[in-house]
């Protein structure tokens, strides 16, 4: 079924348009599939499902691409190392952090097929023990990441994380439908939408800071960024990572597969958790920019879209926003995901398998060619780049929902990000808060209004405790690292010899 | 700039300081946030509450303003301390902060920030006018006089700035069929 | 997400799409030339309007691209492109819980070049006074759907019958939890009318709110509620996985696609008909000529092959009505949302 002439095509082209929708700031995977609707109406399930699974794993790795060499991330999972990234890139080091992204996109998207193929079933059935209860504290965990990745500067991550938090809350309230912070206006009534804010704190504060210092513009050329070699370097480096890909690649197969928990939330817990356990973590987010965390995390949100199929087709209860579209198309289709896919009709299930696995073996050959591409992007004459970066953000951001209110609110926290860019206040949380904001709200009063305002439920539930005690050691393990600092620095010093 | 001089702007955190010219202070920030946080406590009990419920959607906004004024508090008092711990020294600071600030409005107040003004102007003119002359019209004008303010030579711009939009155009309406604004030609 | 989709592929005209359809096989080509897919009413018949339509018209969904509503209006307006000759593309405006895409519609220019799915849900947020649009903001063209509200329970519970979990909400009040949707929305009025059916009143449980059906079945499989109110479609795939009961439904009949589950008058002997309606509509005032047009069209399009076999396979049940019943019921229905609303204590 997988191997005829019409599927291999489509593979081809979602990957590309997939790669090119990932690229763009304001188009995320969600978009891609969305977009590829109506011509998923006309196909055979097979080349259907092909398509949406093809070009959700490459717009998931592409948004990786302007993150790195223009500081604006493609997508929100994007956004965890986007500094990391940038940073190698600006060092000369682009290839490394975009192939390095890339081969821990593919391996970590890998590793998720195989968790999907092997455990679907089982895992499925854990996830579907998830109340509102253990909701609220994986989205706990996922916020706990904005403290983590701002080592040194806590309180302004916190600052940033309440910042990202109260813009979620705007429009219509996710759980009693009260209007809150609309003041009567029809566009605030539908809330602030994640993309124009984030195009806007990360690319139009980026354009600020970049005319104001001209003198920070060095435009390395082509052989620079894309140096004799790579290719080869790229695969020692990452081989020499190996343990952080396989456990950023756990991770993502663990939040993937929790329905409603996407990509975004696994790789910012693999930052988090690469952060916190590696010796060299406190250089994370600042400094020469790392490849580690990258791999961690880039190797996290790509294993997660796998492992968001097991809820998906194990109960049909979609794993993320992709998943969701899915399900509608798979139903149009006559095929209801469920138990029975994984007993009667196999052949559906087993093409979806070695779907996966084309689609992120494909990946390395596709994502090489366009981050060769994009390199060139670094070469435009700087009026010409800015410019056109200017134009990219008001499309990007207007996109989304068709009105002008949307670049506004870009125009906006574009100049609000260049201040706290330069009050050294990290953005990224921004974009965490107003990405979990919804779900920690929702899961929180859910709990609430369920047990009549009785708070023990989020700790005397057996998952919840474990989760929670989780939280904690993500909080506390620097301050535990340090008091045992003896320890580990023989471990550590291991792996400074290990690092390239 | 000596690595001293940056070490000090950023402990810096006089306020008589011209805003935008010098990064907005911790001092700002945190007094924003304690005030920010505030206001939002405050609007977060004006919300109604449902009938029967003990809480509403006032809530959670409550807690977030909440932590976000303790955050700024804890912040200030951060910088307090800090400022206590170095006051001795902080008369040796000002002649090099004036320099500093001086040397700051020289290169930037003068041209970079006319840059910046162009690039979020160009951002407002798209906001107002895009419905009304469509969207080639609109970013073909704002990618040639952006172009031409960045530095670009006048007759390239009007070529690269044609041709780009039209790339845009033809990547977004086109190919990701996304509804850009056709004003009075469409 | 306003995005345009474009329901004829040659006005996509991309060599990146051609490609794309090319290699979808002989099955459509295009669509323009192929009326035998889902076609439109007669052609003839149907042309009332004369100069109508003039160019592309979009159909606005007040919901993310992937749910019912979605569903259905893909299935129109892929049926309408054919029928009109012209592109419908499908406009997804989701936020507020449908009211952004209401108030879209119901601002648009009634030129009857935007259109939207109209249904019951969008009509009942007038009442929690989240927007000022009422029904009498819109055109009614016609109806295609009609779904009860579902009575489910986990596949491990201990409730067989209706009977047995009314009577324990009864024994328990304030102790069971439902959900379903959020706050004040559709399949809570739906919950209500069975409580008030059975003489309950409304508090005796406690509705946990919820973004949608899909995560009110997580919650209902993983124990976090008791019981759900949602619509048997919208959990096909788990009634079918039997991770769920259905105890009753309540329509005025058992539904096509669920014909073992009991209507809520026949499991408890009490009457609960509340649903949901979804149709095609627009904003006030558009011309009566192409609202007949439009109708005629509708028609043609619910009654061909591809789309009853395509809502069968989504668990929606199909129900046609023309312009001024569709309207007549969705004014029925929001007067008794709003009773239901008021006497629950739920109106602001």
């Amino acid at each position: 079924m997988v191997g005829t002439v019409e599927t291999i095509l489509v593979i081809l082209i979602s990957g590309f348009f997939g790669l090119l929708m990932g690229a763009l700031p304001g188009m995320t995977a969600t978009l891609a599939v969305a977009l590829l609707l109506p011509f998923t109406l006309f196909m055979d399930p097979v080349p259907a499902i092909a398509a949406i699974i093809t070009m959700s794993a490459m717009a998931i790795f592409a948004g990786d691409i302007p993150g790195a060499l223009l500081r604006i991330p493609g997508t929100p999972s994007s956004a965890a190392y986007v500094d990391d990234a940038y940073r190698m890139t600006q060092n000369g080091k682009g290839v490394l952090a975009l192939g390095g992204g890339l081969l821990a996109s593919s391996l970590g998207g890998l590793f998720g097929t195989a968790v999907l193929i092997l455990f679907a079933p089982a895992i499925g059935a854990f996830a579907l023990q998830f109340t509102s209860f253990e909701y609220f504290w994986v989205a706990v965990l996922g916020l706990t990441t904005a403290v983590v990745i701002s080592q040194g500067s806590q309180l302004k991550g916190g600052i940033s994380l309440m910042i990202g938090l109260l813009i979620s809350t705007v429009g219509i309230d996710v759980t009693l439908g009260i209007p809150r912070f609309t003041f009567g206006s029809a566009e605030l009534t539908a809330g602030i939408s994640f993309i124009p804010v984030m195009i806007g704190l990360f690319g139009i504060s980026q354009v600020m800071i970049n005319l104001l210092s001209p003198d920070s513009w060095s435009s390395p050329n082509v052989s620079e960024v894309w140096p004799k070699g790579s290719v080869g370097l790229l695969f020692r480096s990452v081989w020499k990572l190996r343990t952080r890909l396989l456990s950023g690649s756990a991770i993502g197969g663990a939040v993937g597969s929790l329905p409603g928990a996407g990509s975004d939330i696994a790789a910012w817990v693999a930052y988090a958790v690469t952060k916190n356990t590696s010796k060299r973590g406190h250089l994370f987010g600042r400094g020469k920019g790392e490849i580690e965390p990258i791999i961690g995390a880039s190797s996290a949100n790509n294993s997660s879209v796998g492992a968001a199929y097991i809820p998906t087709l194990a109960f049909g209860i979609p794993g993320d926003t992709v998943t969701a579209i899915l399900v509608g198309v798979l139903l149009m289709k006559g095929i209801t995901p469920g138990p029975e896919l994984f007993s009667s009709d196999t052949s559906t299930l087993y093409s979806i398998f070695i779907l996966f696995i084309i689609a992120n073996i494909l990946m390395v050959p596709l994502g090489l060619v366009a981050i060769r591409a994009s390199t060139y992007i670094v070469n435009i004459p700087r009026p010409i780049l800015l410019t056109t970066i200017v134009s990219i953000c008001i499309v990007g951001s207007f996109s989304v929902n068709n009105t002008v209110f949307d670049i506004a609110i870009m125009l906006l926290f574009g100049i609000l990000g260049y201040f706290l860019t330069v009050t050294k206040v990290p953005l990224a949380p921004i974009v965490l808060g107003i990405v979990l904001g919804p779900i920690v709200e929702r899961s929180f009063m859910q709990s609430m209004i369920a047990t009549g305002g009785d708070v023990t439920q989020f700790v005397t539930r057996p998952i919840s405790l474990v989760l929670m005690c989780l939280v904690v050691l993500v909080l506390m393990l620097p301050l535990i690292r340090k008091v045992f600092g003896g320890v580990f620095s023989g471990v550590g010093r291991m792996k400074m010899r290990e690092r390239l | 700039m000596s690595p001293q001089h940056v070490d000090h702007r950023q402990r810096n955190v006089d306020s008589e300081e011209v805003p935008g010219v010098k990064p907005l202070s911790d001092g700002l920030l945190s007094i924003a946030s304690i005030v920010g946080g505030i206001a939002v406590v405050l609007y977060s009990t004006t919300l109604p509450t449902p009938s029967g419920g003990s809480f509403g959607p006032g809530l959670f906004p409550g807690i977030v303003g909440s932590l976000s004024a303790l955050f700024g508090f804890v912040l200030g008092v951060a910088l307090l301390a800090q400022i206590m711990a170095r006051r001795e020294d902080r008369t040796s600071l000002v002649g090099e902060r004036e320099a500093l600030k001086a040397s700051e409005r020289r290169g930037r107040l003068s041209s970079h920030w006319w840059d910046v003004a162009a690039a979020l102007g160009a951002i407002g003119f798209y906001i107002l006018l895009a419905d009304v002359l469509g969207f080639i019209v609109t970013i073909s004008v704002i990618q040639i006089g952006l172009m031409i303010k960045f530095g670009s030579k006048i007759r390239w711009s009007f070529v690269i700035g044609v041709i780009s939009t039209l790339i845009l155009y033809a990547v977004f309406e086109q190919l990701l069929l996304i509804q850009l604004p056709d004003g009075f030609i469409g | 997400m306003r995005k345009k989709f474009n329901s004829n592929p040659l006005v996509a005209g991309l060599a990146l799409f051609g490609l794309f359809l090319a290699g979808c096989g002989a099955s459509q080509d295009s669509n323009a030339t192929d009326e035998s897919a889902a076609g439109g009413g007669n052609e003839d018949t149907c042309d009332i309007a004369s100069d109508y339509p003039n160019g592309p018209v979009e159909v606005i969904v007040g919901y993310p691209a992937g749910g019912g509503t979605d569903s259905v209006g893909r299935l129109i307006a892929d049926g309408l492109s054919e029928a009109l000759d012209t592109p419908v593309n499908v406009v997804n405006r989701d936020g507020g819980g449908g009211v952004v895409g209401a108030e879209a519609m119901a601002n648009a220019e009634a030129d009857g070049h935007t259109l939207g799915i109209l249904g019951s849900d969008v009509i009942l947020s007038h009442w929690m006074g989240h927007t000022d649009i009422t029904l009498d903001s819109y055109t009614s063209v016609g109806q295609v759907n009609r779904d009860g509200s579902g009575l489910l329970v986990a596949a491990d519970s201990e409730w067989e019958t209706a009977d047995e979990l009314l009577a324990d909400i009864e024994q328990n009040p304030g102790q069971l939890k439902g959900s379903g949707v959020g706050q004040g929305g559709i399949w809570h009025v739906g919950m209500l009318d069975m409580l008030q059916a059975s003489g309950l009143e409304a508090d005796d449980v406690t509705w946990v709110p919820s973004e949608g059906a899909a995560p009110a079945m997580q919650q209902l499989v993983a124990g976090g509620v008791d019981f759900t109110t949602n619509s048997l479609g919208e959990a096909k795939s788990q009634l079918d996985g039997e991770q769920v009961r259905a105890l009753a439904v309540s329509s005025g009949e058992r539904e096509g696609d669920f014909p073992e589950v009991p209507t809520f008058e026949e499991a408890t002997g009490s009457t609960a008909t509340t649903g949901v309606r979804r149709g095609l509509g627009g904003p006030a005032g558009i011309d009566e000529d192409i609202v007949a047009e439009l109708s005629c069209h509708l028609e043609g399009i619910v009654e061909s092959g591809e789309f009853t076999e395509t809502m069968q396979n989504l668990g929606l049940g199909i129900e046609y009505l023309d312009g001024s019943d569709f309207a007549d019921g969705l004014a029925a229905d929001d007067e008794r949302l709003g009773e239901l609303l008021g006497e629950a204590g739920l109106l602001p």
